[in-house]
């Protein structure tokens, strides 16, 4: 499990039509408003090429004395009536840019949310959590932010260019291919400059993610940094950071400071040049003066477009990237999945079928149950044991003996490789996840809260609870009394991940959880580690009368919390090498006994051995 | 002036190129205006023969020769626009470059100021901040800053003066028109800043529901395993979807906002610009105006209008910046502990707390009342107590983590306020309960005391505190990366790694706050002798909730609401009534199987 955790390269250069495709068929429910906007990018741009043509007539043909104020008036109407419905356009444009980019993002963080709920245990062991959320907000955002506008401003930059271009050639040849001839090569070097402005600003962006990371570490350390006196040591790491972080941007904006003039002087080279061999024409009358203005409007306007589509072209490159990622998201596969059949009688955890799930008894059978976590490596092998329903089932043993693992195959959070694991006589997997996770309480060492009331946290595991339900889970695990002292009593906002609470409280908080869930099967996993000896005591009988009447797994290192068990299992490499009540094991002379009176009573132990404590 | 003082102290010494970046700005704006009036003189005077009238056009056809001249030779016109265009790209270019270097540099002079004065704010204050929002002020608003004059500051400077060198163009060739094309300048300025202010708050709450949607997400990330636990996919799926569809309405919104502004500013640019094309074409037929100069009216018209539009969103942002800038200064602001200053005398000897008494600044109630306890060099003290009874406390106080409300500290005869912290804090080697590792590798972390610590140094720290075997056991040994606060290790783990770190560092004061905590009792168990070997060397204080850890120690105090309220070796105390005895009997009663009920 503590394997580096190996990102798929997705910076390959070339054009991915597969992936395309498959985010086309995504996207197919918005096409209908990208359309729309085609249309209304098309509209515009005839407007845009309009407007400057009608500021012409107005200069060519108004200022003549000749001409009538009846159809300057007219003329005006008619610049009015464009300007009107040209604001109107932009305004629908906006309209159906955002109806877009919101569906097609918001529904493809749907769809990748759902994925991430149905994905197996072994698929978050596996997945830093750094780099889902990454998938899961800029790279959705990206996706859907290129495809709903610079999609369609090619649909601006395309008819402006032809537009331009075919009033240009019916115009004056010569010229027109003067002004046309620098495009390509403005094309060629804009695709280049955007291209490594891009590469520049990922490494932007990841110094940017390194000095977040600084500070995030900063903070959260400063209490062990200020223990140690390491506030020195920490900033000369950090200044280095940021030195970086602004010498790689000096270096991306530098290429910018270097492109947009480059492109501008470029440019204006072909300026230059239609005013020498037009001014020479319009000179000899060849062409008009009117002509020769239009020209010089053209070359000045015709590049932004040019430039435009090199930018968005290179920006679709990104978002390719992004849309490889969540397609590969997207089709992840869980690795444990219900048969069919079972899904016909269970439904799914989306759509599950609760009216069909069979009461728990309780019983659990381990059958050559082998397992390993990564090819190769076995944890458990050839493992059997069986639980009677009801009983409390210690489990003692070094860190990575095996007891995580058990308790992992258990909850099915992963399934055995080889062999089979029965609940009540029928193996687990003929039934579905869903049913066995609605009879789990589950209690981590390590409790996981989430933002919102003490209220909310408790009744996760039971949606359906009264008020007077959850007071009673919390008064059975003595967290009532710590919770109203609280001003806000059940209604206190617990923090982010429950950070405004100490790791007791929360860890009673989730225990608390656990019970009001009435679960069948109980898991105790290091659950009672950061509660002081005093509460633990209390507690103790609480839980012992909660486990009473269920098949109830506690995984401590405290043993107080397993001396009344039914059966405690030591467990050391993936075998059971001692298994019996307490006071049998004692009798045995053996690891648990070992590890009992090495906790409780060195004393006895000297006395026994007359040594001292050998490791 | 506060704020403007912030950056200037910030600047450092890129005040010059702020000054240096100003003047080129203007002097872009300038000859960026060239280029129209050299092509209307071309129209105008040269092709058309008009008479020169304007002084930049009597100055154009005085250098290149007279207008016949120049229509037998209108290359030369051609080569003056290159080199005009030359020098605005390279002006251009100057001012990026200066505008990078300003912003950035000025940024990482925040950034390092912002970090070291964070690293040294006093413990208190990390106690009580919110991480989140402490982090989110280091990163985005020292990002609003970088934004800000990586291009708006000079882009203000470049509108102002293009507009202002505009209408002196304008005025001198008409001024009843320029004045019409000032009022529209006026009109957009305004409306922009107004309406773009309303449209900001609506960006506001995107962002704002867009961070509550990231927290859902990272949250139902993190508490993966308690979700499916709980089989509540569907509950998590519902909530999401309830805040996705939230930030969908607010982002549209957002947008559609942004869809008025952009149309209607638009609109009221273009009427701005009728209304100039009428009231030009009656002035010339009114022989008030020529056909070139109405043509500039019209193109510098135009460029100023959109300029203008921009300048108003400029200005509406500036009240988010002043948020940030103050923001800032309210960390920095915040005292910071002086580390260094003090003496660096030898820390061996006997500590001494002098009727040390401590409550914290914002609550009435005594954490420690009256503290009276001598701890003699070399010993090994337990400190047992209920949680919350000022255990933690106590020995905070001993490396001035926080100050004793009154009363006095004295390691070996010196009261350590007069000791220098960093001090003081290298010679009393705390582990914490909950120990931060750096995201690094184990042997990174093991040597941020000294980088210099030889590797068999560091293995002897780790057998001490038993974790040597693990760390090998480990795929990649010494190298295995921490992952983000150390999720990969598990807290035991990294508790024994904090321990090592600790010993490392070799001082004669160690203290472990509790944390041993998340260590089995056997490991715990060998820790303690393993360290029981080095006694000789070093004064211990075993902070604990287990009889099994403070049996052995030479004296156990305990500590009940702030008062200490028994003191003696484990025989002593379990021959009293008193809470060490209620706990020890707790603890070990069980060990016969009885049940105490």
């Amino acid at each position: 499990m503590a394997e580096k955790f190996e990102e798929k390269d997705f910076t390959n250069e070339g054009f991915n039509l597969k992936v395309w495709l498959k985010l086309a068929k995504l996207f197919k429910p918005f096409s209908k408003f990208l359309l729309i906007q085609i249309g209304l990018q098309i509209v515009m741009a005839v407007i845009d090429v309009l407007i400057p043509y009608l500021n012409k007539e107005a200069i060519d043909t108004y200022t003549n004395a000749d001409s009538s104020i009846e159809s300057l008036k007219m003329f005006v109407i008619f610049y009015v009536l464009i300007i009107l419905s040209t604001a109107l356009f932009n305004l629908l444009y906006f309209h159906f840019c955002g109806k877009t980019e919101m569906g097609f993002g918001g529904e493809l963080r749907e769809k990748c949310f759902r994925k991430l709920q149905s994905l197996s245990f072994s698929y978050f062991d596996t997945t830093p959590t750094g780099w889902l959320m990454a998938r899961m907000t800029g790279d959705i955002s990206r996706l859907a932010e290129v495809i709903a506008w610079s999609l369609t401003d090619m649909a601006w930059g395309i008819p402006v260019m032809i537009f331009s271009a075919v009033v240009m050639f019916s115009t004056n040849v010569n010229m027109a291919i003067i002004v046309l001839i620098v495009a390509p090569i403005l094309a060629v070097l804009s695709y280049y400059f955007q291209i490594r402005q891009l590469k520049a600003y990922r490494e932007v962006r990841k110094a940017n993610s390194k000095i977040t990371n600084d500070f995030n570490e900063g903070i959260n350390g400063a209490k062990t940094t200020k223990t140690l006196a390491l506030e020195d040591h920490n900033f000369k790491e950090f200044k280095h950071d940021t030195k970086e972080m602004k010498n790689v941007s000096v270096k991306a904006v530098r290429l910018g400071a270097t492109f947009r003039p480059l492109v501008q002087f470029i440019s204006s080279i072909a300026i230059a040049a239609i005013i020498w061999i037009g001014g020479d024409l319009a000179n000899s009358g060849v062409i008009g003066f009117g002509t020769l203005m239009m020209f010089i409007q053209y070359a000045q306007q015709f590049y932004e477009p040019v430039r435009m589509i090199a930018a968005i072209l290179s920006e679709f490159q990104m978002a390719q990237a992004s849309g490889e990622r969540i397609i590969y998201l997207l089709e992840s596969e869980p690795t444990i999945v219900d048969t069919p059949e079972v899904i016909e009688k269970y439904g799914t955890i989306i759509k599950p079928k609760p009216e069909n799930y069979e009461k728990i008894k309780g019983d659990i059978e381990f059958k050559d149950v082998t397992f390993s976590y990564i090819q190769g490596e076995t944890v458990l092998e050839h493992f059997d044991l069986k639980i009677k329903a009801g009983q409390t089932i210690a489990l003692v043993g070094e860190t990575g003996s095996g007891k995580s693992t058990i308790v992992n195959l258990i909850c099915r959070f992963y399934e055995p490789t080889e062999g089979e694991l029965l609940i009540d006589g029928v193996d687990y997997r003929e039934r579905s996840i869903g049913w066995l996770h609605s009879n789990l309480g589950y209690v981590l060492q390590a409790p996981h809260l989430f933002s919102g009331s003490i209220m909310e946290n408790v009744r996760f595991s039971r949606l359906d609870a009264t008020d007077e339900e959850v007071y009673e889970a919390c008064k059975l695990v003595n967290a009532h009394d710590f919770i109203m002292s609280f001003e806000d009593g059940y209604d206190t906002d617990v923090g982010e991940g429950g950070s405004r609470l100490s790791t007791g409280q929360k860890q009673l908080i989730s225990f608390a959880r656990a019970v009001l869930a009435d679960p069948a099967i109980f898991i105790l996993d290091e659950a009672t580690s950061s509660i002081d000896t005093e509460t633990e005591k209390i507690i103790q009988y609480a839980i012992e009368n909660i486990m009473k009447e269920k098949t109830s797994f506690v995984v401590a290192h405290r043993l107080s919390t397993i001396v009344n068990a039914d059966r405690i299992l030591v467990i050391k490499n993936g075998k059971i090498i001692e298994d019996g009540k307490h006071s049998e094991l004692l009798k045995q002379h053996g690891y648990y006994y070992r590890l009992y009176t090495n906790q409780f009573n060195e004393d006895l132990k000297a006395q026994l051995f007359n040594e001292q404590v050998t490791y | 002036m506060p704020r403007i003082k912030f950056i200037v102290d910030h600047l450092g010494k890129y005040k010059l190129a702020l000054m240096i970046l100003l003047a080129v700005t203007i002097i872009y704006a300038g000859i960026n205006l060239i280029p129209n009036l050299v092509i209307s003189f071309l129209i105008d005077n040269v092709i058309s023969g008009r008479p020169v009238s304007d002084g930049f056009s009597r100055f154009l056809n005085d250098i290149l020769g007279g207008t016949t001249y120049i229509r037998e030779h209108i290359w030369l016109v051609a080569i003056l626009l290159v080199v005009i265009y030359f020098l605005v790209a390279l002006f251009m270019n100057i001012r990026q470059r200066l505008q990078g270097d300003v912003a950035e540099n000025l940024c990482e002079n925040i950034r390092d100021h912002l970090y070291s004065h964070i690293q040294l704010l006093p413990y208190a204050y990390h106690v009580k901040i919110k991480t989140g929002e402490l982090i989110q002020k280091c990163t985005s608003d020292v990002d609003m800053v970088r934004r800000f004059f990586s291009g708006q500051f000079a882009e203000i400077f470049y509108i102002l003066s293009t507009a202002i060198i505009a209408l002196l163009v304008l005025f001198n060739i008409n001024r009843e028109l320029s004045l019409w094309v000032c009022i529209s300048l006026v009109i957009i300025l305004i409306y922009s800043y107004i309406f773009f202010k309303q449209v900001q708050k609506q960006f506001r709450l995107s962002d704002e529901q867009e961070a509550v949607l990231s927290t859902n997400i990272q949250e139902s990330l993190s508490g993966i395993r308690v979700i499916k636990a709980f089989n509540r996919e569907l509950y998590e799926i519902d909530k999401f979807i309830k805040e996705n569809e939230k930030y969908k309405g607010v982002t549209l919104k957002m947008i559609h906002y942004l869809g008025y502004y952009w149309s209607s500013s638009y609109m009221i640019a273009l009427f701005g610009i009728l209304l100039i094309v009428v009231m030009g074409v009656f002035e010339v037929r009114a022989g008030d105006l020529s056909v070139g100069d109405f043509t500039i009216f019209i193109s510098y018209q135009t460029t100023v209008l959109y300029a203008m539009r921009q300048l108003g969103r400029i200005l509406s942002d500036f009240g988010r910046l002043s948020v940030s800038i103050d923001r800032l200064k309210e960390i920095l602001e915040e005292k910071a502990e002086d580390i260094h200053t003090g003496l660096t005398p030898s820390l061996r000897g006997d500590i001494y707390f002098d009727h040390v008494s401590f409550k914290y600044d914002d609550d009435p109630k005594m954490v420690l009342d009256d503290i009276d306890l001598k701890i003699k060099e070399n010993e090994t003290v337990a400190i047992i107590g209920p949680t919350g009874s000022g255990k933690s406390t106590l020995v905070s106080l001993l490396s001035r983590l926080y100050e004793p409300t009154s009363g006095h500290i004295y390691i070996g005869g010196t009261d350590i306020k007069e000791i220098s912290k960093a001090h003081l804090r290298d010679n009393v080697g705390i582990v914490l309960q909950e120990p931060f590792l750096f995201s690094r590798s184990i042997m990174d972390n093991l040597k941020i005391i000294d980088e210099k610590v030889s590797d068999d140094a560091v293995y002897n720290a780790t057998k001490i505190a038993s974790v040597h075997d693990v760390i090998n056991g480990f795929e990649r040994g010494y190298r295995t990366l921490v992952g983000e606060k150390g999720v990969t290790l598990s807290g035991g783990q990294k508790q024994r790694i904090a321990i090592a770190r600790t010993i490392l560092k070799g001082s004669p004061i160690l203290i472990f706050d509790d944390s041993l905590s998340a260590v089995d009792t056997e490991t715990d168990a060998a820790i303690r002798a393993a360290i029981k070997t080095l006694n000789g060397k070093m004064t211990t204080i075993i902070i604990t909730q287990r009889v099994a850890s403070s049996k052995d120690c030479d004296r156990i105090i305990v500590i009940e609401d702030g008062k200490i309220t028994q003191t003696g070796t484990h025989e002593e105390l379990c021959a009293q009534d008193g809470l060490y005895k209620r706990i020890n009997e707790i603890q070990s009663q069980i060990v016969t199987g009885e049940e105490v009920r």
